[in-house]
């Protein structure tokens, strides 16, 4: 790093925090700054690596502009914050953590609706009462999807 | 059901025509890829057909077995249920002189090979390649063979017929379920693990096009598996529905039939929907259709045939829609729809259109057997969604926490032919990079 883009770097890492203050500086101007590799993601971040709510930003990678989610769910997914909105990767990975034990529970009842499928056949010789159980089964199943798939919606950022 | 010892040798010809499938989904893997990708999605293809071949012959036999072979059953309600087959390892002591059991080896090292690269076009552009190999591993040494046994080697699914009187027992001669359908939610699976391409879901909200690079691939690989799918059913018909040679040029005309009516309602549907055919969507249409007539095409009259390819066609537009602006599913290649969602509605078709028995007589709607049939047909969609889909989810997570299967930023901004390959497809082209 040169001595004019270090000094530079110093600027933006004191001109307020990345992830959640927006009261000084430039976010686009620092975020691109960091997107051009010319600070790291520990000056991005520096002074301020604060929790919201569900999930953390780690410390980042020296050099990098890329860092994990270490949410407590650890998915373990790279945030990537889009040009000139910082804060939407962290949002992203939010949604997507809160998400993913959204979308096991919804694929925990998809097992569940087909035992009881199973069950109505071992159980229930008559046909009536076995087609109603199947169908519960099946809506059952019907809604573990609908919750695994609303738990899947991705970010709406720049994705991964 | 037992197949004609007379047709084998036929048998065996046609299985030398089934690569022609895969063929023709590696090309369209690789056409509904980014230029930047192009030699790694062709090379995954490949890979995850050859681990999975391997896979399936040296562990998956071994629990997914033939008719009549050795199988784990225990007794529940009093009804026997089949569970799992007991072969020994690695084809140890298999008699390929057997006949059948060994016709429906060679088919099925093809088959487990086709469900394992189905994923390979929804993980484009952002898919390790050892993770490809790691998850084809997966799903043919355990996922794959354990459906198929339950299916095709007389288990639990199979004798639905005779344990609880409902119809044929769960039918799927094509592999629409066992091939088509755990390939499908295995991409489903791959989807969720790995998350969209970077730049498909932007802040402003909409889905970014990200379109394939090559629809000419794409097209030309729709035109070269309809011979391999045509050998796929009739091999499928023989072995696994025990039809007469008399029945396979109806199998053929079905096949081609479903996938031709699927293709133009493409057509149709996206030149209402968007003013003009969508190349794309109209390939997926097409695939669509001769998923779909994998489950009937050895059942039905070729009118029926038509009706299930229209509606196939439809289903498959209509989905890869709501997968990708509704339900923010990233899946360049369509694997989803085309695979999942098209062969659900075969295999629900088997209970639902008429069927014609041993000649023009038909079963017809609203018969007992036909419900039952139905009934059969929906406890092995409910297996498939409730049992398939979260182990394969679940098997892909633990397999990510492991080893994570996308690739970094970088290198999916890089791309995946310079990243995993070190040379681009287009040596020539130049690449044009995001940033």
């Amino acid at each position: 790093m040169t001595g004019a883009a270090f000094r530079r770097d110093r600027q933006f890492a004191n001109s307020g925090c990345l992830v959640g203050c927006t009261r000084q500086g430039s976010q686009r101007r620092r975020y691109a700054a960091g997107r051009e590799g010319r600070r790291s993601m520990d000056e991005m971040f520096f002074g301020c690596r604060r929790n919201l709510s569900a999930f953390q930003v780690h410390a980042p990678i020296p050099g990098s502009v890329d860092a994990r989610c270490s949410s407590h769910s650890g998915c373990g997914r790279w945030i990537f914050p889009p040009r000139g909105h910082a804060r939407t990767g962290a949002i992203g990975c939010h949604s997507h953590c809160g998400g993913l034990r959204m979308k096991l529970a919804g694929l925990l009842l998809l097992p569940a609706g087909w035992l009881i499928v199973i069950s109505a056949l071992v159980l229930f010789p008559s046909p009536t009462l076995r087609l109603t159980f199947v169908l519960v089964g099946l809506f059952i199943q019907a809604g573990g999807l609908v919750i695994a798939f609303s738990g899947s919606k991705s970010p709406r950022d720049l994705g991964g | 059901m037992e197949a004609d010892a007379t047709i084998l040798p036929f048998c065996a010809v046609l299985i030398v025509v089934v690569p022609l499938v895969p063929a023709g989904m590696s090309l369209i893997n690789c056409g509904f890829g980014r230029v930047r990708g192009a030699a790694n999605a062709i090379l995954s293809s490949l890979a995850a057909m050859a681990v999975a071949g391997l896979l399936y012959c040296l562990v998956g036999y071994s629990w997914g077995g033939s008719t009549g072979g050795h199988s784990m059953v225990f007794h529940l309600g009093g009804k026997a249920w089949n569970w799992l087959a007991m072969e020994p390892l690695s084809l140890w002591g298999f008699l390929f002189s057997s006949g059948a059991p060994a016709l429906v080896l060679a088919l099925q090292t093809f088959t487990a090979g086709i469900a394992a690269l189905i994923p390979v076009s929804t993980g484009a552009d952002r898919w390790r390649l050892r993770s490809v190999c790691f998850s084809s591993a997966l799903l043919s040494a355990w996922i794959y063979p354990l459906f198929a046994h339950w299916v095709w080697a007389d288990g639990w699914l199979a004798q639905l017929g005779t344990n609880f009187g409902l119809g044929h027992g769960f039918v799927d001669p094509g592999g629409a379920g066992v091939v088509q359908v755990v390939g499908g939610l295995s991409a489903l699976a791959i989807a969720w693990t790995l998350g969209p391409r970077h730049g498909k879901y932007p802040a402003d909200g909409n889905s970014a096009a990200l379109p394939a690079h090559n629809v000419v691939f794409v097209l030309f690989g729709c035109v070269l598996v309809l011979p391999g799918w045509i050998a796929l059913n009739s091999t499928g018909a023989i072995l696994f529905a025990g039809v007469s040679l008399a029945r396979i040029p109806l199998v053929a005309v079905n096949t081609v039939l479903s996938g031709f009516a699927s293709f133009l309602v493409s057509i149709l549907a996206t030149r209402i929907r968007f003013g003009k055919p969508d190349a794309s969507l109209c390939a997926n249409g097409w695939i669509g259709g001769l998923v779909a007539s994998s489950a009937i095409s050895c059942f039905v009259a070729p009118l029926v045939a038509i009706l299930v390819g229209l509606v196939a066609g439809l289903l498959v537009t209509i989905s890869v829609e709501v997968f990708e602006a509704l339900l923010t599913v990233d899946d360049p290649g369509g694997a989803v729809s085309v695979h999942a969602v098209a062969g659900l509605w075969g295999l629900l078709a088997v209970g639902m259109v008429p069927q014609i028995a041993n000649g023009p007589g038909a079963i017809g709607f609203g018969s007992q057997a036909n419900s039952g049939q139905l009934l059969a047909q929906v406890v092995g969609v409910s297996t498939l969604i409730g049992l398939i889909l979260p182990m394969t989810y679940g098997l892909n997570l633990l397999l990510n926490r492991l080893d994570r299967q996308r690739v970094e930023d970088r290198a999916e901004r890089l791309g995946m032919d310079l990243h995993e390959l070190g040379g681009g497809a287009y040596p020539e082209f130049v690449v044009h990079v995001d940033e």
